[in-house]
C-alpha cells in the first residue's frame, strides 16, 4: 500500500508564512493537519491545481482554485497519488471568469468592429473624401499609379516601355474620351493612360487617372467597347467611388492589423486586407457606375449595344478559363450586363473611324 | 509564531537568496506558442504570453519559493475585446485623417505631431495599468503583489519630467526617471506591506553625463552642424528610399559623430542602465527589508555583445541561404516560362511554388530569431539581475498579511505590446 501521508508547508493566504503541515488523501479530499493536530484545512480533489514550479524538485506545489491558500508537498511521490484523484489537477488555478462578461465584451467588441466596418468606415470614407483638397487627392492617386504600374510591368521584357504613347494612338485616344469627359465636372481633370500590360482591365483611381491595359484594346473589337469601359470608369470617377474606397482600404488594413497583432507583421496583414478589399466596389457601386457610363455614353449621342456583344465575349472567355482574373473579380462579366446595354435604345455613332481605330489599337507601337 | 520554520530552513543553501531555475522546456515552450500563433491568426498570442509570464515568474526563487503568476490567457483576451471596444473607433480616425492630409506638408505635419502626443499619453498610461496588471496576478507564499496609484497621475508626472528633460537638452532625464520609478514603487504592494524608494537622482547623474558626452551631444551636434541642411537632408533621405547607394551625409563630420553616438553611447547607455537598475534596487525597501543589487554593467554588455554576434552571423546565414534558395528559384522560373513572357498557368505555379519554398524559410527565420533572443539575450540578462539582488532581513517576511483590496479584473492595457513580457 502506497503513502498517503505526507510532511508539507501550508501557506494559508492570510499570512506569507509556512505552516509545517501534515497532508493525507481522505476520501473527501485533501486533509491538511498542522503538526500538533488540529485540522487546517480540506481541500476537495475537484479544487486542487498543480502549481507549475521549477521542474526536477524534490517537492509538490498545490493550489487550491479561485483562493490564495498555497500547499508544498515535501515528497514527489504524492504527485502519482494526487493526479488520479483530482479531475482539474492541471487547469489554471485562476478559475475563470464568468461566461456572461466574456460574451458581454466579446460582443461589444463585435458590435464595434460590425459597425466601424459597416457603417463607420464607408460613412466616414464618403465624407472625407469630400474635404480632401484636389491636389492631394491627385497626389494619393499617383502613388497608387507608381505601384500598379510597376507591378503590371513587372513581366515585359527588359527595356519595354510601361506606359504607351503613340502621338496617333494618344490623339486617337483623346477623340475617344473628349465626348465622354466634357460632360463631366470632377475635383481633377480626368487622365487617361495606357498601360502596356497583357491584362484585360482597367482602372479608375483616385485624383481622375484612368488606366487602360494594353490586353484590353487587344480584346475590344471596335472603339465603341473601349469607350464603354471608359464611360463606366469616368462613372466610377463621378460617384467618387476610388477615393472613397482608399480611405476604407486604410482603416481596415489597421483594424484587421490590431485584430491580427504581429504574427505576420501588421504591415503584411494589412497588405492582405488591402488586395481582399481592391477586388470590388461592390455590385452596387458596380451596377451605379454602369448607369452612370450609359448616361454618358448616350449624352455623347455613342452606339452602346456593343457593349452587349462586349460582355458576352467575356463571359465566354471567362469560361474557357484562361483570361487574367484581375478584371474578371473588378467588373464581373456576365449576362445581366449583356442584357442592360442590349436594352438601350439602338442607334448612335461609332466613336472612332476605322483609321483613327486603328491607330488607338497601335498605341503601344 | 514559533512553529513557523525559520526561512533558512525552507531554502536550499545559497548565498543569494534569489535563485533563476532556468528550467527545461524554454525552446519547446516558444516554438509551440509560435505555432499555435500562426495556426489561430494571432488569437492564441493571448495565451501564449500567459503561458510564457507562467514559465519566467516560476523560474524566479525567492528564498527558495518560486514567484507564481497566475493571469490567464483568457483574461489578456477579454482585456483585448475591451481595448478593441475602445480603441478602434480613434484608430480608424487616425487613418482616415492620414490620407485626407495625405501629401499635405503642413497636415502631415499637425497630424505626425498629433499622433506623436497621444501616442505618449497612451503609451504612460498603458506602461502603468500594465504593471498593475501584472503584479495583482503576481502571488508569492500565497500573498498577492498590487500596484495602487492612477494611471493619470502617472501621466501626469512623465509629461512634467519629460519637458524638463527636453528643455535642459536631455540633462534632466535622471530626474525623470527616479521620479516615475519612486511613483511605481512607492505604490507597489506585497500583501499589506507597502514597497518604497529612497533615491536621489543626482545620485545617477555623473554615469548620466557619460551617456551625454558619447550619445546625446554628438547626436545634437550632428544636427546642429547640419541645421542649414536639413530640408536638404529630408530630400537626401527620400531619395535614399528609392536608391540607398544615393544617400550621403552633408557634412564630413556627421558620420564620425554617428559612428561615435552608435559604438560608444549604445554601450555607455547599457552601462548606464545597469547601474540606475543598481542604484533604485538598492534603495527599494518593503517594510524592515532591504533589497540590494550587485548587477554588473560589463556583464550585461558582455551578454549583448555576444549576441549581437550571434544575431550577425545567424543574419548572414540566412541571407545566404535565402540568396541561393531565390538564385535556384528564378532558374526554375526561367525553364518554366522559357524565356518568354510566361503564361497564367505558370505564373499561378511559379506563385504556389515561391510560396511553398520562402514562406517556412521566412518563418523559420522569425522563430530562429525568437529563439536566439531568448536564450541569448533575455534569459541571461534577466537571469544576472535576479540573482545578484540580495535580501536583508527577509526573514520579516513572515509576517506580512494578505490585502484584502480587491484585484483589476482583465489586463486591458497588457493587450497592447508595449515592454517586456
Amino acid at each position: 500500500m502506497a503513502e498517503r501521508r505526507w510532511p508539507a508547508h501550508h501557506n494559508d493566504g492570510r499570512v506569507a508564512a509556512f505552516h509545517p503541515a501534515t497532508a493525507s488523501l481522505e476520501s473527501d479530499g485533501l486533509v491538511i493537519d498542522a503538526q500538533g493536530g488540529a485540522r487546517l484545512a480540506l481541500w476537495p480533489y475537484s479544487e486542487i491545481r498543480l502549481l507549475g514550479g521549477a521542474a526536477g524538485e524534490a517537492r509538490l506545489r498545490l493550489g487550491r482554485v479561485d483562493s490564495a491558500e498555497r500547499l508544498t508537498i515535501l515528497s514527489p511521490d504524492a504527485l502519482a497519488q494526487l493526479e488520479p484523484r483530482c479531475a482539474k489537477f492541471h487547469h489554471s488555478v485562476a478559475g475563470r471568469p464568468e461566461w456572461r462578461l466574456i460574451a458581454l465584451w466579446a460582443s461589444a467588441a463585435v458590435a464595434t468592429l460590425v459597425i466601424l466596418f459597416w457603417l463607420g468606415v464607408p460613412f466616414l470614407a464618403r465624407h472625407s473624401s469630400q474635404f480632401m483638397s484636389p491636389r492631394l487627392e491627385a497626389e494619393l492617386g499617383n502613388r497608387a499609379v507608381e505601384t500598379i504600374i510597376k507591378l503590371t510591368t513587372a513581366g515585359n521584357k527588359e527595356g519595354a516601355p510601361t506606359e504607351c504613347d503613340a502621338p496617333a494612338g494618344l490623339a486617337a485616344l483623346a477623340t475617344l474620351a473628349t465626348p465622354l469627359t466634357q460632360r463631366l465636372t470632377l475635383r481633377n481633370p480626368p487622365r487617361i493612360r495606357v498601360v502596356n500590360s497583357p491584362t484585360i482591365n482597367a482602372l479608375a483611381l483616385p485624383g481622375g487617372q484612368i488606366l487602360l491595359f494594353k490586353g484590353l484594346l487587344d480584346f475590344a473589337e471596335g472603339p465603341n467597347e473601349i469607350a464603354g469601359v471608359l464611360a463606366h470608369e469616368l462613372g466610377h470617377l463621378a460617384l467618387d467611388h476610388p477615393t472613397t474606397l482608399m480611405i476604407e482600404r486604410g482603416a481596415a488594413a489597421f483594424v484587421i492589423g490590431l485584430i491580427a497583432g504581429d504574427v505576420f507583421g501588421v504591415s503584411v496583414m494589412g497588405g492582405i486586407a488591402a488586395t481582399t478589399l481592391n477586388a470590388t466596389y461592390g455590385r452596387e457601386a458596380e451596377d451605379a457606375a454602369d448607369h452612370r457610363g450609359s448616361e454618358l455614353m448616350a449624352a455623347a449621342g455613342l452606339d452602346q449595344r456593343p457593349m452587349s456583344d462586349f460582355f458576352t465575349r467575356l463571359v465566354t472567355k471567362q469560361l474557357d478559363g484562361d483570361i487574367p482574373i484581375a478584371f474578371l473579380r473588378s467588373h464581373p462579366p456576365s449576362e445581366e450586363r449583356a442584357k442592360l446595354f442590349r436594352s438601350v435604345p439602338a442607334g448612335g455613332r461609332s466613336a472612332l473611324d476605322a483609321a483613327q481605330w486603328q491607330a488607338l489599337r497601335g498605341i503601344c507601337g | 509564531m514559533n512553529e513557523v520554520p525559520s526561512v533558512a530552513a525552507a531554502t536550499p543553501s545559497g548565498s543569494s537568496p534569489i535563485g533563476y531555475a532556468n528550467s527545461a522546456g524554454l525552446t519547446k515552450l516558444l516554438i509551440r506558442n509560435f505555432l499555435l500563433t500562426l495556426i489561430s491568426l494571432g488569437f492564441y498570442r493571448f495565451w501564449a504570453r500567459a503561458r510564457l509570464r507562467r514559465y519566467f515568474w516560476s523560474n524566479i526563487l525567492l528564498g527558495g519559493e518560486p514567484l507564481e503568476y497566475t493571469g490567464t490567457g483568457l483574461e489578456l483576451f477579454i482585456g483585448f475585446l475591451i481595448a478593441i471596444a475602445i480603441i478602434a473607433p480613434f484608430g480608424i480616425g487616425y487613418a482616415i485623417l492620414q490620407r485626407i492630409v495625405l501629401g499635405s506638408p503642413t497636415g502631415e505635419a499637425i497630424l505626425v505631431v498629433g499622433y506623436v502626443l497621444a501616442l505618449f499619453v497612451f503609451v504612460q498610461i498603458v506602461v502603468f495599468r500594465a504593471r498593475r496588471y501584472r503584479l495583482s496576478r503576481t502571488v508569492w507564499r500565497g500573498i498577492y503583489a498590487a500596484q495602487s496609484g492612477s494611471a493619470w497621475r502617472y501621466f501626469a508626472l512623465s509629461l512634467l519630467y519629460s519637458l524638463v528633460a527636453l528643455l535642459t537638452l536631455g540633462l534632466g532625464y535622471p530626474w525623470r526617471s527616479v521620479a516615475l520609478e519612486r511613483y511605481k514603487i512607492d505604490h507597489s504592494w506585497f500583501g499589506e506591506s507597502r514597497f518604497s524608494l529612497e533615491a536621489k537622482a543626482r545620485d545617477l547623474f555623473p554615469r548620466w553625463l557619460v551617456v551625454m558626452a558619447l550619445l546625446i551631444v554628438p547626436l545634437l551636434a550632428m544636427i546642429a552642424l547640419n541645421w542649414n541642411y536639413v530640408p536638404e537632408l529630408i530630400r537626401a533621405q527620400a531619395q535614399a528610399q528609392a536608391n540607398p547607394a544615393a544617400f550621403k551625409f552633408p557634412h564630413p563630420v556627421a558620420p564620425w559623430l554617428l559612428a561615435v553616438s552608435v559604438l560608444g553611447g549604445g554601450p555607455a547607455l547599457i552601462w548606464y542602465w545597469v547601474a540606475s537598475f543598481r542604484y533604485i534596487t538598492s534603495r527599494t525597501r518593503l517594510g524592515d527589508i532591504r533589497l540590494s543589487s550587485a548587477a554588473k554593467g560589463s556583464s550585461v554588455l558582455k551578454t549583448v555583445f555576444v549576441f549581437g554576434l550571434a544575431f550577425l552571423a545567424s543574419g548572414l546565414a540566412f541571407v545566404v541561404i535565402f540568396a541561393s534558395v531565390g538564385a535556384m528559384f528564378s532558374g526554375m522560373a526561367v525553364a518554366l516560362g522559357g524565356g518568354k513572357a510566361a503564361g497564367a498557368g505558370s505564373v499561378a505555379t511559379m506563385v504556389v511554388v515561391g510560396i511553398a519554398v520562402f514562406v517556412p524559410i521566412y518563418l523559420g527565420a522569425l522563430i530562429g530569431f525568437q529563439l536566439l533572443t531568448y536564450r541569448l539575450l533575455r534569459v541571461p540578462i534577466l537571469r544576472h539581475l535576479a540573482t545578484t539582488i540580495e535580501i536583508d532581513n527577509l526573514a520579516a517576511v513572515d509576517g506580512i498579511m494578505q490585502s484584502p483590496r480587491p484585484r483589476q479584473k482583465f489586463g486591458i492595457a497588457d493587450s497592447f505590446d508595449i515592454g517586456a513580457i
